[in-house]
């Protein structure tokens, strides 16, 4: 075990992962409002539609992973926008070694600051939506396994139009197509569980694609930076 | 050595630079001049891989830079007119970071590093703003900053785009300082610059860029 703490790599990721968190810590503000927007949204639909539980129950599954699916849209813009704008990215592009790694940890910092803040209003959130207790576990494990995926996913877009100057439209018109897959399994789960059935067949579904988008996308991003398209 | 062979890039269909060439020998410094949006910035961004060039290529020690990226990043120190690190870190965790990002800090002498960050930081007049969030540091002290890259480690070539603006004249005189010393120690330099009273002892090559016809 001490083997594995005192190999160069886990110093890195270690240090790189402190220091991310950091400074998305102290730049909260800037994370705050999209949350906000989305417990909003969720306090008010039911006010605003019915509070009949009968049809909430049919339709809650389906509108929290959309306001979810919003709200990750919304923050996107946020990804590497300050590393961007510091001209801390071009230097991690002239660091041997350390892009792909640093792009990954970036992301998994932006995903625990977007998940976990949502993990822990989820009990509140579906008190608001009537989504039965008995699918509360099954809710935040979708959180847990589909917000991944719509971020790194997410991070490839943002790669790709970091140089322009209003990106947000193209953002959203080239991570919608991907973000389907997402949707439709997370929130099947949901209401699957929400009526006593077994939500495990889409919750796979939702790791497999975790895994995929996790393990390949950091990857991805490290080309795109490294052809240049963002400084043209 | 670098060499620069056949470069061009266009940019709003405008021909920025067609066909440049040169070579850099170690121990010797490229002044790159020229004059607003003649495309200073665009080579040094080519020249140091971050751009592709429309045709030509660069090449470090005979390999091109873009087929060993390794090799070459190893080697060089990249500084623009951004900061080139967090500003929501303070300096000195900005330089921790950045030694260990590139693997230079061992697990047995973080002390040491430390006491190196804080020597650097002494060096620059910093040492009372070390834990200052970089953010809240005057434009000046974070240029200032930004140098601590050039004092914390040894790399053979330095690309600095504009490195004197918004420095002090002890500030202009630290850089012209350590492009002498990198000079002695046998690595090279590329820089642009509107100043000309830099005073470098040493004899440096100079490239004029000129607006270009089409």
């Amino acid at each position: 075990m001490r083997a594995v703490f005192d190999h160069p790599l886990f110093f890195k990721i270690t240090v790189n992962l402190k220091y991310e968190l950091l400074a998305v810590c102290r730049c909260y503000q800037d994370m705050i409002y999209p949350i906000l927007f989305l417990i909003l949204v969720i306090v008010l639909f039911p006010l605003s539609v019915s509070p009949d539980p009968v049809l909430l129950n049919k339709i809650s599954a389906g509108i929290f992973w959309i306001v979810v699916l919003f709200l990750v849209l919304l923050m996107l813009d946020q990804l590497f926008r300050n590393d961007w704008k510091e001209g801390d990215l071009e230097q991690l592009i002239l660091t041997p070694n350390a892009l792909s790694l640093a792009i990954f940890i970036k992301l998994l910092v932006f995903c625990l600051a977007i998940s976990l803040p949502l993990i822990v209003m989820t009990p509140f959130l579906s008190l608001c939506l009537y989504i039965p207790i008995r699918a509360l576990k099954t809710l935040c494990w979708s959180i847990f396994l589909g917000t991944p995926s719509l971020i790194f996913l997410g991070g490839i877009a943002r790669a790709l139009t970091l140089g322009l100057r209003h990106s947000g439209l193209l953002i959203v018109l080239i991570v919608i197509p991907f973000y389907i897959p997402v949707l439709i399994f997370a929130s099947s789960a949901v209401s699957f569980a929400s009526m006593g059935l077994s939500a495990n067949g889409p919750l796979a579904w939702l790791s497999v694609l975790m895994l995929l988008s996790v393990s390949l996308s950091p990857l991805v991003i490290r080309m795109i930076l490294r052809l240049g398209i963002a400084f043209v | 050595m670098l060499v620069a062979q056949g470069l061009s890039y266009e940019r709003n269909k405008r021909m920025l630079f067609k066909h440049l060439a040169f070579q850099l020998y170690s121990g010797q410094i490229l002044h790159i001049m020229g004059a607003n949006g003649t495309g200073k910035t665009t080579l040094l961004q080519i020249l140091a891989g971050l751009l592709v060039p429309l045709s030509g290529n660069v090449s470090w020690n005979g390999v091109s830079i873009d087929k060993n990226v390794v090799h070459f990043t190893e080697n060089l120190l990249y500084i623009n007119h951004r900061l080139g690190m967090k500003a929501a870190l303070t300096p000195a965790e900005n330089l921790y970071l950045f030694l260990a990002r590139r693997d230079l800090i061992k697990t047995k002498s973080k002390q040491k590093a430390l006491e190196n960050i804080k020597q650097v930081l002494e060096k620059l007049d910093l040492n009372l703003h070390a834990h200052v969030l970089t953010a809240q540091l005057s434009v000046g002290q974070q240029r200032r900053l930004v140098l601590a890259k050039l004092l914390l480690i040894k790399a053979d070539c330095w690309i600095l785009d504009e490195p004197f603006t918004a420095l002090d004249k002890k500030g202009v005189a630290l850089i012209a300082s350590l492009i002498e010393e990198q000079r002695y120690r046998g690595g090279m330099v590329i820089f642009t610059s509107h100043q000309s009273d830099y005073s470098l002892q040493t004899e440096v090559k100079k490239i004029f860029l000129d607006a270009c016809c089409v």
